[in-house]
């Protein structure tokens, strides 16, 4: 993608006839990873079925802000997008989104794909909306979650006592406190002196990040355990989504849709290339039995701190919307 | 009046009972949570959003502490070669500019703080409302207004306040 | 083309308030107020929570952990103990102190990233005790705070996480590269302190040497406050906590130290406390405005689209680079070292590539830029922090900084033009 030069009206409103809308997109991903790259094609597709009327300003590595700071922003009403998932939907007053994020729900990324079109969705898709935050696209892979190692993991049992870091919050602390191991939240920036030092003995991302952090230097075990399939959504302030033309409304939807399959076919072929790079870096690749981590993750869904801010039998509901 | 500046001292030393509970509480946090981890095994999962909680607060609340000591950092030589009349006008000035900088943050940091309040963002593990957190910085703002207003009329007038907190 | 104003704007009202006595931290927001009050179209709240998120980062705990440590050190004794046994090893050298500090932070380096932290605790600790042994304040500061810029050099650092990860280099090796140029700052700075204290008579107020019992008595005194490092280094190693707890550790271990010496009380303890609070408050508000702005600055892609103009009219290899490095120092002055990484590496480090300069030499270049622009106005965070702590005015600091700024700027063409100072170590390790 290699867009033209960039607007030099940074407020996004649209007073003037001749303005552009400017939206500015911010994320944690770095240039040049498959997500970024997916964006680029956004950004491309906006303008061109916009006549260049609507822009995309891309800000990658956080620049204007960690992920709740950029949803602070954007619900105080700055023109601003960013990516978030069902662990952020969670904490945002919608507690029944966190399940996506729960071990092994899906068992292939079809499931994720008739659950992101299913009726339970869109239910809670509205009830986010009604709390200030309109998804604007959702058929976006993130990843499978896999384990980075500094000891081989191969069964369930390696995993007793190891401490793995896992990002701050109560649905990925669970998930790796179910399968015993000892979960430890650690800002991203620590995390390679703590596994060099032998502080924590492994991580979980999807395997671009792995990659791109540098972990692998100082872990060498990467378990395929493939814990959670991470898709994720682009998020907008409700109001100023609103106060967007309905036509803009719709070319924003419909081409974050389309990056959305370009960006799902460039993740599976960086995937297959992160792998080869990981091997050649002289990481030793373990493919698990899913079925056994599937099984000891199962009592999850019935932790007493999840099923009492959850709706009655949501696993249920959720596992009978993914069919 | 000596009565009345004893009770103004006690009032402003607020400041460092708060954002001294929260460094003493950082520092144990921390020490302890080196404890429990390497050697119990048992890593405090809510200790990141505890430690920031309390960063936040030890500045804040410590800020207008820096006022009355003395502590915050500006560059004097401009100023300092000028006849004494313009110095003062320069002083006043400088005081409008910090007074007008901190009742903005105050104002808009109130908004913050109100629309943390109005989603119900709490913290991740421990379920700290945001609002608890992020209420420091307005908090603090008025706190330093007050400092610095006290700290610049014992500077114009030299009506020595000897307010307890500065480290000089 | 109207927002691009705004921000000159912003960044003149900086420029001219911060000359008028005001504090530097609401210099650097009143900026950003300038901006949001002009810019309608961003919610002003935001105003609010970039101020807060800059300081929001577990790494920079490090610096109210280490100005507590080196408070806690002066008042338990610590300090006392470290300084008699350093000056029975190299009092007999010109400028025994200042050495022991420039020596300090490359040590330092080898526990923490923070150049913050350094050059707080070493203000803290060391500018007095200089201070007692006849150097003067603007010298100690000077030293203290330029001295500082060795630590993130020196391996772990943040800096070297932060570009490994966006330009996708090996981390491990900018680790190892990062000691060529640490080394090579360490000793020529050994050098510059010499001459100058040799010049002006900085020296140990002792004639004689010591007799052997007597050094055997200042090296056991101070025995147990030398463990300090050993602990910290160890730790750190063994993987018992991270490089930003450690600070928490030093604390504890100091409080312990003046408890066996029986020299620290409540007070002092009330005392410590104060101290670190009123030095952490003033750090960090510096740090936090200047983040504000620097997210302005990004937000209004202002050194994204000078990054294209430079690379757009420049086509020779060395005319980049001394172009890079002009443009980065003038960065570096604004924005905070990692701040300014995250949005200048992605751009300019596939431009290096192309000319053909090795990764690892342009990211040493990158790093040391930034670490430089820390150390001049008008937004030098590491000035303002020692200038702050030692109270010593900052036109002296500028004044007394000049050979320090010839060093470092004779330094910086060693590495832009001799690629084995960065590379070199490098090459040997892989
Ligand atoms: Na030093
Ligand atoms: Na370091």
């Amino acid at each position: 993608g290699c867009g033209n030069s960039t607007s030099e009206n940074g407020n996004g409103s649209e007073n003037g006839s001749t303005d552009p809308v400017v939206i500015k997109v911010g994320y944690e991903n770095h240039p040049g990873e498959p997500l970024d790259v997916a964006l680029n094609e956004w950004k491309d597709l906006v303008e061109e079925r916009s006549d260049g009327t609507m822009m995309l300003e891309l800000f990658p590595s956080s620049q204007l802000g960690s992920k709740n700071d950029i949803i602070d922003q954007m619900l105080a009403g700055d023109y601003v997008v960013t990516l978030a998932d069902g662990a952020f939907y969670a904490e945002r007053g919608v507690p029944d989104f966190g399940i996506v994020f729960g071990p092994y729900l899906f068992d292939s990324w079809d499931e994720v794909w008739r659950f992101t079109e299913s009726s339970w969705y869109a239910e809670q898709s509205q009830l986010l909306e009604e709390k200030g935050l309109k998804i604007l696209t959702s058929n976006w892979m993130y990843g499978d979650r896999h384990t980075l190692t500094t000891k081989p993991v191969r069964t369930v049992d390696d995993l007793r006592g190891m401490k793995i870091r896992v990002p701050n919050n109560t649905i990925q602390v669970k998930g790796f406190e179910v399968l015993g191991a000892t979960p430890t939240p650690m800002a991203l920036g620590d995390v390679y002196t703590a596994l060099q030092q032998g502080t924590i003995d492994g991580l979980e991302n999807p395997l671009p990040v792995l990659y791109n952090g540098k972990f692998h230097e100082v872990a060498k075990y990467l378990t395929l355990d493939g814990h959670v399939r991470n898709f994720t959504t682009w998020v907008m302030g409700a109001d100023v989504f609103n106060s967007l033309s309905q036509e803009h409304q719709e070319i924003l939807m419909q081409t974050g849709d389309e990056a959305g399959l370009y960006n799902n076919q460039l993740q599976e072929e960086v995937n297959e290339e992160t792998l080869e790079l990981f091997r050649a870096e002289g990481v030793e690749i373990i493919e698990v039995d899913p079925s056994e981590f599937k099984q000891a993750s199962e009592s999850f869904y019935s932790l007493q701190e999840f099923t009492s801010v959850w709706s009655e039998g949501l696993y249920e509901t959720v596992k009978e919307a993914m069919k | 009046m000596e009565f009345g500046k004893k009770l103004l001292s006690r009032v402003l030393n607020i400041d460092l009972l708060l954002s001294g509970t929260a460094l003493i509480a950082l520092i144990i946090a921390t020490f302890s949570g080196v404890i429990m981890r390497y050697f119990l095994n048992n890593p405090y999962t809510w200790l990141e959003e505890f430690q920031l909680w309390c960063f936040v607060w030890v500045v804040f609340f410590g800020a207008s502490a820096a006022f009355r000591s003395g502590s915050h950092v500006a560059i004097e030589i401009l100023v300092d070669l000028l006849p004494d009349k313009i110095k003062k006008v320069i002083e006043i000035f400088g005081y409008l500019v910090v007074t007008g900088v901190l009742v903005y943050f105050t104002i808009n940091g109130t908004g913050l703080v109100k629309q943390l309040l109005s989603t119900g963002r709490l913290t991740n593990i421990l379920k700290i409302p945001f609002p608890v957190i992020y209420s420091a910085l307005p908090i603090g703002c008025i706190l330093m207004i007050i400092s610095n207003t006290l700290m610049t009329w014992d500077s114009l007038f030299n009506d020595k306040l000897n307010l307890e907190g500065g480290d000089r | 083309m109207m927002d691009i104003n705004v921000v000159a704007l912003s960044a003149i009202v900086i420029l001219v308030l911060l000359f008028l006595k005001i504090p530097v931290f609401i210099t650097l927001l009143s900026g950003s107020v300038v901006y949001f009050m002009l810019t309608p179209s961003v919610p002003v709240q935001i105003i609010a929570q970039r101020v807060i998120a800059g300081i929001e980062s577990i790494p920079l705990l490090a610096v109210p952990f280490f100005v507590c440590a080196g408070v806690f050190m002066n008042y338990s004794g610590v300090t006392k103990r470290v300084m008699d046994f350093s000056e029975t090893i190299i009092g007999k050298m010109p400028g025994g102190l200042a050495q022991v500090n420039v020596l300090l932070s490359t040590l330092m380096g080898g526990l923490s990233g923070s150049n913050l932290a350094d050059a707080a605790m070493q203000a803290k600790m060391l500018v007095p005790e200089m201070e007692k042994k006849g150097f003067s304040k603007e010298f100690s500061s000077v030293v203290t705070a330029s001295s500082a810029m060795i630590t993130p050099l020196i391996p772990p650092g943040i800096a070297m996480i932060i570009y490994g990860s966006i330009a996708n280099v090996s981390i491990g090796r900018l680790f190892i590269a990062g000691i060529g140029p640490g080394i090579l700052l360490c000793t020529s700075m050994m050098i510059l302190v010499g001459i100058i204290s040799k010049k002006r008579g900085y020296k140990s107020d002792r004639v004689e040497s010591l007799s052997s019992s007597e050094k055997i008595r200042a090296v056991m005194s101070a025995l147990f406050p030398l463990m300090l490092p050993v602990i910290i280094i160890g730790g750190i190693r063994l993987g018992i906590f991270t490089p930003t707890e450690a600070g928490a550790v030093a604390i504890v271990y100091s409080l312990l130290l003046g408890l066996v010496y029986k020299e620290m009380k409540i007070s002092h303890l009330k005392q410590g406390l104060k101290e670190t609070i009123n030095s952490t408050a003033s750090i960090m508000l510096i740090v936090g405005a200047a983040s504000a702005f620097a997210w302005i600055l990004t937000r209004e892609r202002i050194p994204q689209e000078i990054t294209g103009m430079i690379i757009n009219t420049i086509s020779n290899k060395y005319v980049f680079l001394l172009a890079v490095n002009l443009f980065l120092i003038i960065v570096g002055m604004f924005i905070e070292g990692n701040a300014a990484m995250i949005v200048l590496v992605p751009l300019l480090a596939p431009v290096a590539t192309a000319y053909g300069i090795d990764e690892i030499q342009f990211a040493m270049i990158f790093i040391f830029n930034m670490a430089i622009g820390a150390l001049s106005p008008p937004m030098g965070t590491l000035m303002f922090v020692t200038c702050g702590i030692t109270r010593c005015k900052i036109m002296n600091f500028i004044k007394e900084a000049i050979p320090f700024y010839i060093l470092l700027l004779v330094c910086l063409m060693l590495l832009t033009f001799v690629p084995a100072f960065s590379t070199g170590i490098v090459n040997l390790f892989y």
